[in-house]
């Protein structure tokens, strides 16, 4: 109550207890009402929706379409159309185009960029060093220069990384115990992948294949994914076995890879797990839709104010072996128990 | 309403705040035990609460724990059947690897310390490459039937591990080591919720951050043992050591997050392992409910506050209403307002009382009136008793002065014709005697008419001098026969009272000082008292003791030994006096000291008609030969008149009524020099009326003079009023013998002045 309504009210008071019985007014308790439902009334003022702006850039038009990556934000309580608009751009499978798409991405100046694939985060790291970008490496984010460190990236990228340089070695075992016989390793990598990046692969591939005692050429897809020439190629130089290189190129073509592969009989671990399911022989690899999920998580870390050089590079923690046995029936190739054994699932 | 004005509203206001205190007070202090029992259950509850989910957690985690340790062992269990050992262990291992996902690494190490198998789902397998590991901590770590626990290692700079070994009761079967991730706890402990905003967090012995729900944490290698709770739980944990995770759970507490924001903390250790989970939340949100009732309870107390406050208001007015209602009328009725009626209904003993104060103001009123017909009729009976009395007086005085007037004039007139001084004294004592009983029957009326309060005093303005004057002329003589001083002290100042009865408290207060003053002399004179004066009567007498200045006021009390003479009336009397004046006689005296007598009364203004002066007594023989008519109804005054008048060498005219006196008038050869006219006449005739009469037969305005035995007051003033001298019988010789010369001087002097 102000001080004048309180002096009225003691005055009305002090009539109304000496008698004058009109003096009794309505001010004291309209002054209750008042009082009480603004002490009682919230406070809550409607948070204006802040609408997050995520720019996606993808290789393909499939890229863009990645629904794991939604479902996480959707977890995480954003809704697209609401308080989340993506913007996405991708490059049409060519590595220029995807150049320009990053760029494009990046010059929409969106809260965060995301990058769901080795590639893409490549070109997204060189169109910009100061929006946050989340990504999911395939190979060794701090080799290519997206990171310092696992644990403190020191940049605007943080997100996943899948790499395990010793994985290749592990899958060209596993090639191994499952085609004993087999001498000549054809890798495979692609055009469209930076020479940084095709660099390190095949640096651990060749240090695993010495380790295993087989001999590895790397042959180069063509960059309209076109697998007929390569292998052609491979034809020639009379390779045992196949091993695509980590990058998500290969997941595009992985059926025809797979035909490709078993017409010919060559064995091949991909690191594509649905590869397997396609016809291919082997895969060995991470459950990529749980990865692109995190990847929200990250986003949404980043929309909440966190800063992307102090958030480490998060790692898988589960692998899975697929293997094939019509395939390998197909291909003259028993499956030794101890594959069995370590494959999580066998597609009969 | 006056008396009660000072302690207005004070019953109220007592009242009020006797209510509203207890109100409030009852109210505050009833919400603040609640609230702050309600406060610490539900803190005590919360705490409860979060105890138990980190115990929860705790043994969850140690489940986890417990069952890789189980699976682990299932490896080390003796092979059957034939079959490359080496072999079946590495099936073993690759089992172990399907069944438990958390496991990222296996190798069995023989008795001897030699790795014999490796499996890896990252890196390439090993099979009977017989690493030396004895000296592994893994190796020699687990006794006999009892497993290992690394410490947490980050492997790749963000991975955590431990490295878990288990050794069988037989020795000999070797021992099995695994690598687990610890991410696959990280699953448990994000899944941890307290309330919107508490989670939970696992830390090893020295505080490293094992397992959180933002696994970055984690990844960061942070170190929590720089909080307080963390400290707390690493301490409880170490005290009570064991592997009794609820006796090492210390009390939850308050603690803070790495931000600095306050939370509330519970931990439990995990023994096994050596960690400890502990679970948080933010205090805001913990004590949210709390704080959110506590506002509730603040702004309810608020308003029961401010109802107990009105409510006290309104209790107080109707307590105090009815009992203001009370005391207005109790004053009303006291103030004599017998009518006035109390209203109170309140339906309780307030309501009897107001009933019974009306009924006793009835009763008075009753009595009043009673009272008043009584006092009424009391008055009438004392009225027609005064009234007889003086009727009783007034006859008295009349029938006793006349005789007593006569007899001092034959006395008078005896005392003249005395032919020898013997005679003549004898006469003389006889004069005195005469003389003396007038005054007493004078004294003894003025006293009865006084007592009888048939004298009420008629103020006028008048100047004193005039006064003064005539005390100096009466008592000239006689101080000069004593041998005393007499000074009057001339005033010209204008008193308001009754000039008849100041004359006479005068007279009297002179008389005495005369009376008893044997050497000096007396001194009249007026003082100016602010509004009022005083008019003094000192002598250089014998004084009076102060214990007997009270008795001299009595009837008959004469100081001294009553050789001073006189009948010890005159204070009396002049006491009376002063009190009908609104005054009263002040005596200041000391034995052989001389006294003062006081009497104070009003100033006068100047009135506009001058007053006409006393005639000044003197012996002239201005009576020789004038003609003086006199009209008295009783015979013997008129003989006596007549001879005394003839002494004095007067020819004298006697007629008893106004009839009488006009014939006589017209008979008479010559107009009389003066008349003197009985006031009391037979039948209705007044001796103004006569006085009248003969003027208007004389066509001329001849001197007269009243004689009047009627001492009522009425007649005095219409004597006094008629503007003729008049004198009160029994009448002085001396007095009318000065009276006389006056008249026929005056006579004289105006015929002159009017001759044309």
């Amino acid at each position: 109550m102000r001080p004048g309504q309180s002096a009225m009210f003691g005055e009305a008071c002090l009539a109304y207890a000496f008698g004058k019985e009109d003096a009794m007014p309505d001010t004291p308790l309209l002054a209750l009402t008042i009082l009480l439902t603004g002490l009682a009334a919230s406070e809550a003022l409607a948070q204006e929706a802040k609408i997050a702006r995520v720019g996606l850039v993808g290789l393909t038009e499939g890229g863009c379409g990645n629904q794991a990556f939604r479902e996480g934000m959707r977890d995480l309580g954003y809704r697209e159309g609401g308080n989340l608009v993506i913007e996405c751009r991708h490059g049409g499978g060519r590595y220029e185009g995807l150049q320009r798409a990053a760029q494009e991405v990046a010059s929409a100046k969106p809260d965060v960029m995301v990058a769901l694939t080795h590639l893409t985060a490549d070109a997204a790291h060189a169109a910009t060093n100061r929006i946050p970008v989340v990504f999911i490496a395939s190979s060794d984010p701090v080799a290519g220069g997206f990171a310092a460190s696992l644990s403190h990236p020191g940049g605007n990228m943080t997100g996943l990384t899948y790499y395990a340089g010793e994985l290749n070695a592990k899958r060209l075992e596993l090639l191994k115990a499952v085609a004993p016989g087999i001498r000549r390793v054809a890798v495979l990598a692609s055009a469209v992948m930076s020479q940084s990046v095709n660099d390190v692969y095949v640096r651990d591939v060749t240090a695993a294949a010495e380790t295993l005692g087989l001999e590895i050429r790397v042959f180069v897809t063509r960059e309209d994914n076109d697998l007929e020439p390569t292998f052609a190629e491979l034809d020639e130089w009379k390779a045992d076995a196949l091993y695509p290189l980590p990058t998500i190129v290969f997941a595009y073509n992985a059926q025809q890879m797979a035909d490709l592969a078993k017409w010919r009989g060559l064995p091949t671990v991909h690191w594509y797990k649905p590869f397997a399911t396609m016809g291919g022989l082997m895969a060995y690899g991470v459950d990529y839709p749980a990865l692109q999920r995190r990847a929200a998580a990250y986003v949404d870390k980043i929309l909440r104010g966190a800063d992307p050089a102090d958030l480490p590079i998060e790692q898988p923690t589960q692998y899975e072996l697929l293997v094939n046995r019509e395939t390998a029936d197909e291909l003259g190739l028993a499956i030794p128990p101890s594959l069995a054994l370590r494959a999580d699932r066998i597609i009969e | 309403m006056r008396a009660g004005a000072w302690a207005k509203g004070r019953l109220f206001r007592r009242y009020f705040l006797y209510f509203a205190l207890l109100g409030v007070s009852a109210l505050l202090v009833s919400e603040a035990t609640g609230l702050y029992f309600a406060n610490r259950e539900t803190r005590a509850a919360l705490s409860t609460l979060q105890r138990e989910k980190a115990l929860g957690a705790a043994l969850r985690i140690a489940q986890f724990a417990k069952d890789i340790e189980r699976q682990i062992g299932w490896t080390l269990l003796p092979q059957a059947g034939g079959g490359d050992p080496i072999d079946q262990r590495y099936v073993e291992l690759l089992k172990l690897l399907r069944q438990v996902p958390a496991i990222t690494e296996a190798s069995w190490l023989d008795a001897s310390g030699r790795e014999q198998v490796r499996v890896s789902r990252l890196g390439l397998d090993r099979i009977g490459a017989g690493l030396d590991r004895s000296s592994d901590p893994a190796f020699r770590g687990p006794k006999p039937g009892h497993t290992w626990f690394g410490p947490v290692d980050f492997l790749k700079e963000t991975e955590p591990y431990m490295a878990m070994a288990v050794a069988p009761e037989r020795r000999s079967e070797g021992v099995t080591l695994a690598e687990v991730n610890l991410k696959f706890v990280w699953d448990l402990v994000s899944r941890i919720r307290i309330g919107a905003t508490g989670y939970a967090y696992v830390v090893d012995r020295s505080g490293r951050l094992l397992s959180h729900p933002d696994i970055g944490l984690v990844l960061k290698k942070t170190d929590y043992s720089g909080l307080p709770q963390v400290q707390a739980a690493l301490a409880g944990g170490a005290e009570a050591g064991g592997p009794d995770a609820v006796a090492g759970s210390p009390e939850p507490g308050t603690g803070r997050d790495p931000q600095g924001n306050l939370v509330l903390a519970a931990s439990a250790p995990i023994p096994e392992l050596g960690w400890v989970v502990l679970v948080e939340q933010p205090l805001a949100e913990a004590y949210g409910p709390l704080y959110a009732a506590i506002g509730r309870t603040a702004v309810l107390a608020f308003g029961a506050v401010v109802l107990a406050v009105l409510a006290s208001l309104a209790l107080a007015r109707h307590v105090t209403l009815p009992i203001r209602a009370l005391q207005e009328g109790a004053t009303r009725i006291g103030a004599g307002a017998l009518g006035h009626r109390l209203e109170v209904k309140t339906g309780d003993e307030l309501q009897a009382l107001a009933e019974e104060f009306n009924r006793m103001a009835e009763r008075l009123a009753e009595s009043y009136a009673g009272l008043e017909l009584k006092v009424a009729e009391r008055t009438r009976e004392l009225e027609r008793a005064n009234q007889a009395r003086s009727r009783l007086l007034r006859a008295a005085s009349h029938d006793l002065r006349q005789p007593l007037h006569a007899l001092g004039l034959f006395v008078a007139q005896f005392g003249a014709r005395s032919p020898d001084a013997e005679t003549r004294h004898i006469a003389a004592q006889a004069g005195a005697a005469v003389s003396a009983l007038q005054e007493l029957l004078d004294a003894i009326l003025d006293i009865s008419r006084l007592d009888a309060g048939a004298i009420s005093p008629k103020v006028a303005d008048f100047a004193i001098a005039t006064l003064l004057d005539r005390l100096t002329t009466a008592f000239a003589p006689s101080a000069a026969e004593k041998g005393l001083r007499l000074r009057v002290v001339p005033s010209r100042l204008y008193v308001r009272s009754d000039p008849v009865l100041l004359e006479r408290i005068l007279l009297n207060l002179a008389a005495n000082a005369l009376r008893y003053t044997q050497r000096g002399g007396v001194l009249i004179g007026c003082r100016r008292r602010g509004g009022r004066v005083g008019i003094e009567v000192l002598d250089s007498g014998i004084g009076i003791a102060p214990e007997q200045q009270r008795a001299i006021f009595d009837e008959f009390y004469q100081a001294g030994d009553g050789q001073g003479g006189g009948l010890g009336l005159g204070l009396a009397i002049a006491a009376r006096l002063a009190g009908l004046l609104g005054s009263r006689i002040e005596v200041a005296s000391g034995l052989g000291m001389g006294s003062v007598f006081a009497v104070e009364v009003e100033r006068g203004e100047r009135p506009a008609a001058p007053q006409s002066c006393a005639p000044a007594g003197g012996a002239t023989d201005t009576l020789l030969g004038a003609l003086v008519l006199v009209v008295d109804d009783d015979a013997l005054v008129r003989d006596a008149m007549q001879s005394l008048l003839a002494q004095w060498g007067c020819t004298v005219a006697a007629a008893a009524t106004g009839d009488e006196a006009v014939a006589l008038l017209e008979g008479c050869d010559r107009l009389p020099d003066a008349l003197l006219c009985d006031y009391r006449l037979l039948g209705a005739e007044t001796g103004i009326e006569v006085i009248r009469r003969l003027h208007t037969a004389a066509g001329t305005a001849i001197p007269a003079a009243l004689v009047s035995g009627d001492t009522a007051p009425e007649s005095l003033r219409e004597a006094r009023a008629s503007g003729y001298p008049l004198l009160p019988k029994p009448v002085a010789p001396a007095k009318l013998r000065a009276l006389f010369e006056h008249l026929v001087a005056a006579a004289r002097v105006p015929k002159q002045a009017q001759s044309p």
